[in-house]
């Protein structure tokens, strides 16, 4: 049961083809063959096509509620900690493991990145590894082995509110930059 | 460059890893856990690579112009091989492991192809016991060489003590590999097993048993191995049946053949034909420039492209080149220029070719029915790179690296899944709530989009005013609205359930506003939920399938007039065509295109099913179909088994004339299995000739 190609048609004996296109021979039937899928793994934010180059794959950001002891569980390390003002905290997951350098954060979509952790003339940013600030002074090399991280900074210039206004986070890594986007409605 | 290579790795506490090179990068994954690059630590990866592993260890090798590098563990990365000491008896190597393009483990050594001297590769180096990082010379590197002139190809271990020796046109055995005191293999012989053919690729061998199958450039040949352990070539090529397929494999090309053995299936990786695929989307759109007669269209640097002319074009000029054929090419920027007749639109095409030179098929061979089954031929899925037979839901499954980068599972549910981009991104909005009354509550496109303002205690819509007077009507008004006027330019908007559909026109999706607020991403947004489709995604595609019966002749050689052909099918929601091909050139005929079986439609006298289940009837017999469209308002009631598939006899006419009839049934949608054919036929011309005239 299956597929001879050389022999003609004609002499064949029951149960053989001529040609098939992805099927299968089981149980005396020509039947489709199954499906051919992506890892399951792969998929979500955690898909990964391996030839992506130049840039942070699979980004996805997400709002925080930032915990009542706020300052605390961060830390020190100021200005990347909170300054007791009202602050706003997001999360960001990358598809991969990826080697963090600096995140800016753009408001409204502005071309000029209002908060930095890089830039010293603008609002920090800091990074926080499992509730640990990742960048305690201003650097466009962090060098952050990292996949899931979370990014907080004050709202003082914006009176602590960010309603009706989104974010456009950019996070540069060593092989490229990735993008998401926060609307707070 | 794409995928360079990929390997199988089990750490030292036994966990399975994927590892694969691409792009010039490595990366490591494993089941549900996130992918992470291994470091080169400086060294680079240009071209295809390797992988073997020695014990907890991974070497990388990365041909014979660049020495390999060896990881320890993932957070070192790799790193140049520094020799260490071997223990006593264990060798007494000198010399550093050798730069290659492979190497085997066997035996708890490596084995190393390797060019001693000139440029040809015939030359073994066999490390000390235990020891990956020196081989003694020349008591362990053995040349493999009586004045032929192919390098070694492959090295296969195979049985306890012997060694295939892949060359490029000879297969050699290598036996009693039996260390002696010193740790040197002073008592193996090597023996010519055939000279009439060798092994195409690096990998393309596989163990099945006690056969070593491997593809050559004469077909799948193999090897076995005797109940006395002596190895024994098979003459007869397994792939003979296959002459059609095999007859069409670039050979140019052969490097790329792989191997895999997965539940009682060969799978062999082919390119076949042009050995690439090419996008449909014809890129070449617009009118010629009415002074200059140039075209400008947007491409991707670096990218390959195929393109045609028309009767109207004249050059495509791409960077510093003019070509004036048409054919292949690599953008050189992010523009090329058609020149044509001025002021016309262009008759030239222009396609984006995702993978070139590379396999595009796989053929499978069943042992359990001995027999091929065809070839696995599916455009952006098929293009394997590397087999690997890893460990899911603790059980061995084949997985494909292909070339677009991706892991996929072979032989996995009834669809393909592929990763596509999103070529007109949209955003589905709807209406979570009763929307309050104000002036500003919706906007598709805040340049020129209509601002609708809200006034909730109206049923209808009163010019941009949403009626909103509930929530029901609220959705309908919402795209009867819009049906009416309102504006959304950049965009299409359709009906959804609960609310609308706006479609871009491009590639890009204009920003529009809910409250005055700008949506930047998906989410509930006051009154409405904000789904955005953007970017890339996984979409999912039947599994198309074709399948040509053989000549039926009625045992009688004169001429025949087929009448009527019967299939007996079973198919889940099928769209399958049948056409009749007769004795003789091109003569085929169509007997049906685009067969369908309806999910509602009983084939005894009965009501047709409602497709929401309401009735909780789905299992109900006679029906034509069982496909079931799930969503809101499906009632599952006691159950429904979606995937049901029904039987059914095809009686169909059709009139071709001929000595013998076979028939191809090509099915594109859903699932159609072929499980009987027969055909009525009476008798024809008895005429003597070249061909009958019925």
């Amino acid at each position: 049961m299956g597929v001879d190609e050389r022999v003609d048609p004609e002499l064949l004996g029951p149960g053989k083809v001529s040609r098939a296109t992805n099927c299968r021979f089981r149980n005396g039937l020509a039947e489709p063959r199954k499906g051919i899928t992506i890892l399951p793994w792969m998929k979500a934010d955690g898909r990964t096509p391996f030839t992506d180059t130049g840039s942070l794959a699979g980004m996805a950001v997400w709002k925080v509620s930032p915990p009542a002891a706020y300052g605390n569980y961060i830390g020190g390390g100021a200005p990347f900690a909170p300054d007791g003002s009202p602050s706003a905290v997001v999360g960001v997951r990358l598809g991969e493991v990826q080697n963090i350098l600096w995140v800016d954060v753009l408001l409204d979509g502005s071309a000029v990145a209002a908060w930095s952790s890089a830039n010293s003339a603008l609002y920090p940013v800091g990074i926080l590894v499992n509730g640990v600030l990742a960048n305690t002074t201003y650097t466009g090399a962090l060098n952050l082995q990292a996949q899931s991280f979370e990014l907080v900074f004050s709202l003082s210039s914006l009176g602590g509110v960010l309603t009706g206004h989104y974010l456009e986070i950019q996070v540069h890594g060593s092989i490229g930059g990735g993008t998401g986007y926060l609307t707070y409605a | 460059m794409s995928v360079q290579g990929a390997t199988l790795f089990s750490d030292p506490n036994g966990t399975e890893w994927i590892v694969v090179a691409a792009e010039g990068r490595v990366f490591v994954t494993g089941e549900g856990r996130v992918a992470r690059e291994i470091s080169l630590n400086g060294a680079t990866l240009t071209g295809d690579c390797t992988f073997t592993q020695t014990y907890d260890q991974l070497l990388l090798w990365r041909g014979t112009g660049s020495a390999p590098l060896q990881m320890i563990t993932f957070d070192g990365g790799f790193v140049a091989v520094t020799q260490t000491s071997s223990g006593a008896g264990a060798g007494t190597g000198t010399q550093v492991i050798p730069n290659s393009d492979g190497a085997r483990f066997f035996q708890n050594r490596v084995f190393v192809p390797f060019i001693y001297v000139g440029a040809k590769k015939d030359f073994v180096a066999v490390g000390d016991i235990g020891n990956y990082t020196r081989y003694k010379f020349p008591q362990n590197a053995f040349r493999f060489n009586d004045g032929a002139d192919d390098d070694i190809v492959d090295l296969a271990p195979f049985g306890r003590t012997s060694m295939a020796v892949f060359k490029q046109k000879s297969v050699r055995i290598v036996d009693n590999l039996v260390p002696d005191s010193n740790g040197d293999y002073s008592s193996a012989v090597s023996d010519v097993v055939t000279n009439t053919h060798g092994l195409v690729a690096r990998g393309a061998w596989v163990g099945v048993g006690r056969d070593l199958f491997y593809v050559s450039t004469r077909g799948v040949t193999s090897l076995q191995l005797t109940e006395e352990n002596r190895v024994k070539g098979v003459d007869l090529p397994l792939s003979t049946p296959l002459a059609a397929t095999w007859s069409r494999i670039n050979w140019n090309l052969r490097d790329k053949i792989r191997i895999g053995y997965w539940d009682n299936n060969l799978y062999v990786a082919l390119p076949l034909d042009d050995a690439r695929v090419v996008d449909t989307t014809n890129l070449a759109t617009g009118n010629y420039d009415p002074a200059s007669g140039n075209l400008n269209l947007t491409v991707t640097s670096g990218a390959a492209y195929y393109f045609s002319f028309g009767p109207d074009e004249l050059t495509l000029v791409n960077g510093t080149e003019t070509l004036t054929r048409s054919g292949f090419f690599t953008a050189q920027s992010t523009t090329v220029v058609f020149n044509g007749t001025l002021n016309q639109p262009t008759t030239a095409t222009l396609n984006y070719v995702p993978f070139y030179n590379c396999n595009t098929a796989v053929a499978v061979y069943d042992f359990q029915t001995g027999a091929w089954a065809g070839v696995d031929e599916t455009p952006y899925v098929t293009h394997v790179k590397e087999f690997l037979t890893a460990t899911i839901q603790g059980k061995q499954r084949l997985v494909a690296v292909t070339e677009d980068g991706l892991l996929r599972l072979w032989e996995e549910g009834f669809e393909d899944e592929r990763l596509t981009t999103v070529a007109n991104p949209y955003v589905d909005l709807t209406v979570e709530s009763q929307p309050p009354s104000g002036a500003v509550r919706l906007q598709l496109n805040l340049a020129t989009g209509t601002l609708i303002g809200v006034n909730a205690a109206s049923a209808v819509n009163v010019g941009t005013a949403w009626g909103t007077s509930t929530t029901a009507l609220a959705r309908t008004n919402l795209y009867s609205g819009y049906a009416g006027g309102w504006l959304a330019p950049g965009g299409t908007v359709s009906q959804q359930d609960w609310g609308i559909r706006w479609t871009s026109t491009t590639s890009t999706l204009q920003p529009f506003a809910i409250n005055g607020v700008t949506i930047m991403n998906s989410g509930a947004f006051y009154w409405a939920y904000v789904d955005l489709v953007t970017g890339t995604q996984i979409t999912t595609q039947s599994v198309s399938t074709s399948v040509t019966t053989r000549a039926y002749a009625m045992q009688d050689m004169d001429g025949k007039r087929f009448q009527q052909v019967g299939l007996r099918l079973v198919t889940w929601d099928p769209t399958f065509s049948i056409t009749g091909l007769t004795d003789g050139v091109n003569e085929t005929s169509t007997v049906a295109t685009g067969q369908t079986r309806s999910n509602t439609v009983y084939s005894i006298d009965q009501a047709a099913w409602v497709s929401s289940n309401a009735n909780d009837d789905h299992g109900d017999p006679w029906r034509e179909d069982y496909s079931v469209t799930l969503g809101a308002g499906f009632n599952l009631g006691s159950g429904v088994q979606p995937e049901l598939e029904q039987q059914s006899l095809v009686r169909l006419k059709m009139q071709q004339r001929g000595n013998s009839c076979q028939l191809t049934l090509a099915n594109t949608d859903g699932r159609c299995t072929l499980k009987g054919v027969e055909l009525e036929a009476i008798a024809g011309d008895r005429t003597m000739g070249t061909k009958y005239s019925g």
